[in-house]
């Protein structure tokens, strides 16, 4: 039995999708603050 | 399309600049064969995670995750390679640790391989990891040439000899110095870069409820983390990830430059939440190059750009340009110097007590040997996604008995080599890649399974992973791993005419 026939096919829904695309953004510009400061205080 | 002068001019722009750092942050500082292949105990946690994030992502990040989400099986692909490529980072946390206690004056897993299992695993290794190496060099140059033809046209000769050519000036100067502090700027300027051009590349696309409408109405199993294709890309691609980046000297070095087992923590936890998010985004594009029907003519390996083409306003492909740029130059250094590097530390010990200059010759002629053949291969256009799968199968194969050696003393060198072996029969068995090849070998073809990648990646690991433990149960080598600190010497007596002498 292949996994798509154990999993509901289901396509992730509008809102989910713009919270993955614009969280995955501000993760990444966390980040960069993260190792500005970290660098910039070594 | 825009116009090739203004993305040459930017190009020569961007890798000028990186050059200047390169070529200033070294100067006078690289006194001997050690500082120029180490940089032990230097890099403190922001310093490590920014070299980290920009040594293993390349512009592959823009080529590859894309192509999994738009032929491979859509959003659970992307996932997959989101995950798989930040589980290697976690795992080097403890085993970078274990590598600093076992050989503390260590520079290369070739020199962990000799020392500890002798001379058979030590080819293996030495023969896996250089072909990973050199590929992925190889591929970051095709890539970044196929990119600037597609964008504006760029002849793929004058990208690969531009961009290659200047960071073979900084690093066959600086080495690994000069690559650490570069790609330290190129992070902070990769990060920012890639989340403004993503967010207006984004909204150019309509913004995400018309994004996502349009997928959708495309075909809804691109946006389903559930799909079994994209599920199994996703495991096996984990898989390949997992065994290639242990196998990476470029990380081993970094492993040795943290300036401590606390920056090494944090650095490598921090390189490995934001490489999710970036291979998240690129892999988006290939899903919106699939919805928006870019990739029905096979071109799925360059989804990223297609979208990059068809739908950017040029200040985004602009951004874009310089951010592939970056990517590559932060990573060929890396592979530059990590190439030079395994092998100026062995010739250390495979020439009788040779002198500091003839280990210079070796580390600078062999960074300008393998930057010139990487160059040439980038202007042809060749494909290497099969030399690269095949890469990654090499190194699934070879990485649990080659790390196990770190944690136990029953390992023998043989059982390494027969488990690492064995790995990789089960491996190729199963490989669609090669499978032609393989079927040629007489009275083989007729045996052969069906070919999977899923059970061609996760069979050489498991496989050599089970075999490792059973030679452990059964062997009696009783190493001295105490000893191998001892046996690994620094290469640090200064040359003559000390740093002036570039």
């Amino acid at each position: 039995m292949t996994p798509s026939a154990i999993l509901p096919l289901a396509a992730l829904g509008s809102t989910a999708f713009a919270a993955l695309a614009w969280g995955s953004i501000l993760l990444v510009l966390a980040v960069f603050l993260a190792v500005g400061w970290l660098v910039l205080t070594e | 399309m825009v116009s090739s002068a203004i993305v040459l001019g930017l190009t020569a722009a961007t890798v000028l600049v990186f050059t200047g750092i390169g070529l200033f942050a070294a100067r006078g500082r690289i006194d001997s064969v050690e500082t120029y292949i180490s940089a032990r105990d230097s890099a403190g946690s922001g310093t490590l995670a920014a070299t980290v994030i920009a040594s293993m992502m390349g512009v592959w990040i823009l080529l590859s995750p894309a192509e999994a989400g738009a032929a491979f099986g859509g959003l659970p692909a992307v996932l997959g390679y989101a995950i798989g490529s930040a589980i290697p980072l976690l795992l080097f946390i403890p085993v970078g640790a274990r590598i600093r206690e076992v050989m503390p004056a260590g520079h290369s897993l070739t020199e962990f391989a000799y020392a500890r299992f002798g001379s058979g695993m030590y080819l293996l290794v030495l023969l896996v990891s250089v072909f990973y190496m050199f590929i992925f060099l190889a591929a970051e140059m095709t890539g970044i040439a196929g990119a600037l033809a597609l964008v504006a046209d760029v002849p793929l000769w004058q990208t690969s000899l531009l961009i290659g050519g200047f960071v073979l000036v900084y690093t066959t100067y600086g080495g690994l110095l000069a690559s650490i502090v570069t790609d330290t700027v190129q992070t902070l300027v990769i990060l920012p870069l890639l989340a403004v051009g993503f967010g207006g590349a984004l909204l150019s696309l309509g913004g995400t409820s018309e994004f996502h409408a349009t997928v959708v109405s495309a075909d809804p199993t691109l946006l389903d983390p559930g799909f079994g294709p994209g599920l199994e890309f996703g495991l096996y691609v984990a898989f390949a990830l997992l065994g290639a980046n242990m196998l990476n000297q470029g990380v081993w070095q970094r492993v040795y430059a943290a300036d401590g087992e606390r920056a090494l923590r944090r650095g490598l936890g921090i390189a490995a939440v934001v490489v999710v998010p970036m291979l998240l985004l690129a892999g988006l594009f290939g899903i919106a190059a699939a919805g928006l029907g870019l990739t029905e003519s096979g071109s799925a390996s360059i989804a990223f750009f297609l979208v990059v083409a068809e739908a950017f306003p040029t200040w985004v492909t602009l951004a874009i340009v310089v951010l592939a740029v970056l990517l590559v130059m932060s990573s060929a250094d890396t592979m530059f110097n990590a190439i030079a590097s395994v092998v100026t530390a062995d010739l250390a010990r495979l020439l009788d007590d040779p002198d500091q200059r003839t280990l210079w010759l070796g580390g600078r002629g062999l960074t300008v040997a393998v930057a010139l053949a990487a160059m040439f291969i980038g202007a042809q256009g060749y494909s290497v996604l099969q030399l690269f799968l095949t890469a990654d199968l090499l190194a699934a194969g070879v990485f649990v008995p080659f790390l196990a050696g770190l944690y136990t003393e029953r390992l023998t060198g043989p059982g390494a080599l027969v488990s690492g072996i064995a790995g990789l029969l089960v491996g190729f068995t199963y490989f669609p890649s090669l499978r032609g090849l393989i079927a040629a070998i007489p009275g083989v073809g007729s045996m052969l399974p069906a070919p999977s990648f899923l059970i061609a990646f996760a069979g050489a690991t498991l496989v050599s992973a089970a075999l490792t433990v059973v030679a452990t149960l059964l062997g009696g080598a009783d190493a001295d791993l105490e000893s191998l600190g001892r046996e690994v010497r620094a290469l640090d007596d200064p040359v003559a005419d000390g740093g002036s002498e570039q």
